[in-house]
Parts: structure tokens; C-alpha cells; sequence
């Protein structure tokens, strides 16, 4: 039966379980959340770094359990001395433009000096979105629980020592031991 | 009149279809908190800020799981609410330098996903930020 007008208007038909279905039905179509996501970072220009930083802090502020594993070249973002001082290539990156919106040709890559001048402007775009230096980073995803780990074959290959590490780096691990940490249900390992 | 009637039908059909149709799209779901009626929209975020109260604020927060709302909470609501006013972005670097609270009390004080806990219970839509 339809509802009169005045019962339209009443509590009872507002919040009448139609209403609320409507809002678990999103909640009912998520049948396999993500629950822990594994991104492995292995390589230390800005834009390779970033995109694990972005990804793993905002897995931490849906709730996400989060584990980061910084490999080869990544290593550079918990390195205490490198981590805010990243580059990005200049040169064999056909997706790199002029301000203008021209192409960067490679050449122009080989200028000394274009590569750090690209890369403060790249931190300066960065910094306009309210996107936090890579330390300030790492501070937001361990605060939120997140965890931060470092690749002990790379370690040994690059010669860096534990003191070199960032303070938020929770350990060092084997490829068995990142394994381990990953697994559960509801878990994926993303390379970036 | 005969050659018309089946486009006449289907034509009303489509109408009435259409009609059921938008009408089952634009609910405009509303809840009640705390005897007040509000609109929310399908997740249950406020559509209107200024219908917002600290009784309904207590309300949200115990159907998201938190059970009493301490002054650091409300501290931090307001805050939210306010750059929301403001226009600003919320992002949850823009939390650590609110001087309010830092992150980590932020992420003890909203367990689970705090940005999106803190905004549902401030009334303010949800973040669109990925920071």
C-alpha cells in the first residue's frame, strides 16, 4: 500500500529499512577487501618512490595493514642522508616535458645540472599538492601503524650499515622473511 | 487515433519507467541522530554541515565504534569542521600540523581509517585527498 503524505514525512518512513539497505548495499558488494598490501620499491627516483609512498599511506588511512619493502636503488628513501635529496631521469624518459607542454629532448637531459633543476621542480609541484618530503612521509605511515623494511641483499651489495637506515625502518630482511610477513588472507604484494 | 495508440503505450511506459527510475536514484537518504533528521548521502556522509550537533556527532561515533567522545576528539573535529568551512583541503599531513594533535594520537583517537571516521563523525563530506 502507498504511504499517505503525512506518513512520508514521519520518522518511521524516513528511516524505514529501504533507506539503510540502500546504504549497506556497498558495504555488501565488498565481498574481498583488501586487508594487508606488500609494496616493494626498487628503484629510488622520485617518481618510483613516491608512488610506493602514496600507495602505502593511503592503505594506512583506509586501515589497510601495510607493509613497504625498499630494495636495490629504493633503498635511497630510508638512507637517511639520501632520502630527501631524490632525483628523477632526465634522460631516456620520453613521457618528460617542458613547462611549455614540448617535449624534453634526451639531449637536453645531458646539460649539467638539468637533472637536479627538474627534480627541485618536481619537489616543488609536489609540495603545492600538500605532498610531504620523503621523511616527513615515512613519519605519517609508521604513525598510522604502517611498516617499513629494508632488503638485506641490497644492504650487503650497496655496503650501507644498519646506523645508515632511517629510524622508522622496522628491520632488515631476507626475500623468505618478506614472504613470511606477507602472507594472510586478503593480502597482495605490489611492485611499483 | 489507431495508428498511434502502440507509440502512445510504449511512450507511457517509458515515462512511468523513467520516473521509477529517478525517482529510486535520488532518494536523498536521511537518518536520525539524536531525534534530528538529517540528510546523509549513500555513505552516510552529511550533505548539509549545518545540521550538524554534538549530539549527533556522539551518535555517529558509537555506530562507527567509538565509544565516548573526549575533548582531544572534539578538539580535532573542530578543526576538521573548520577548514572544511574554510574551504580547504583535508589531507592527513594538514592533521600533524593543525597543533591540535599529532598523527599518531589522530590514528589511537579514530581507530581503523581516521580521516574518513573523523570527517563522517565531524559531518563534513569525505576527503577527496589521496594524502
Amino acid at each position: 500500500m502507498h504511504p499517505s503524505r503525512k506518513q512520508l514525512k514521519s520518522p518511521e518512513y524516513l528511516n524505514r529499512p529501504v533507506v539503510y539497505n540502500l546504504l549497506q548495499k556497498d558495504k555488501m558488494e565488498q565481498k574481498n577487501p583488501i586487508k594487508k598490501v606488500n609494496i616493494i620499491c626498487a628503484k629510488g627516483a622520485i617518481e618510483d618512490v613516491y608512488a610506493t609512498l602514496v600507495m602505502g599511506n593511503g592503505a594506512v588511512m583506509e586501515g589497510i595493514e601495510t607493509n613497504i619493502f625498499f630494495t636495490f636503488f629504493g633503498l635511497d628513501a630510508i638512507i637517511k642522508k639520501r632520502m630527501d635529496k631524490l632525483h628523477t631521469g632526465v634522460v631516456g624518459n620520453p613521457a618528460l616535458r617542458l613547462p611549455g607542454g614540448l617535449r624534453m629532448p634526451t639531449l637536453l637531459g645531458v646539460i649539467p645540472g638539468m637533472e637536479a633543476f627538474t627534480s627541485w621542480m618536481m619537489k616543488k609541484q609536489m609540495a603545492q599538492l600538500d605532498i610531504p618530503p620523503v621523511s616527513e612521509f615515512l613519519d605519517l605511515i609508521t604513525a598510522g601503524g604502517g611498516k617499513i623494511y629494508a632488503c638485506k641483499l641490497a644492504m650487503d651489495m650497496f655496503k650501507f650499515k644498519e646506523d645508515d637506515l632511517s629510524e622508522h625502518v622496522s628491520g632488515i630482511l631476507t626475500v623468505g622473511e618478506f614472504y613470511e610477513h606477507a602472507g594472510g588472507e586478503g593480502s597482495q604484494i605490489i611492485f611499483t | 487515433m489507431d495508428l498511434l495508440w502502440p507509440y502512445y503505450r510504449i511512450s507511457r511506459i517509458k515515462i512511468k519507467t523513467d520516473r521509477i527510475l529517478t525517482m529510486n536514484y535520488k532518494i536523498m537518504a536521511q537518518k536520525n541522530y539524536a531525534g534530528i533528521t538529517v540528510d546523509v548521502n549513500e555513505e552516510g556522509y552529511f550533505t548539509d554541515p549545518s545540521q550538524w550537533t554534538k549530539e549527533i556527532a556522539v551518535e555517529i561515533a558509537k555506530e562507527e565504534g567509538i565509544e565516548t567522545l573526549t575533548d582531544q576528539h572534539f578538539a580535532i573535529i573542530e578543526f576538521l569542521r573548520n577548514r572544511h568551512m574554510n574551504g580547504e583541503a583535508l589531507s592527513i599531513r594538514s592533521i600533524n600540523h593543525s597543533g591540535v594533535i599529532d598523527v599518531k594520537t589522530f590514528y589511537q583517537l579514530f581507530p581503523g581509517a581516521p580521516l574518513k571516521k573523523a570527517t563522517k563523525i565531524a559531518g563534513i563530506p569525505k576527503p577527496a585527498s589521496c594524502v
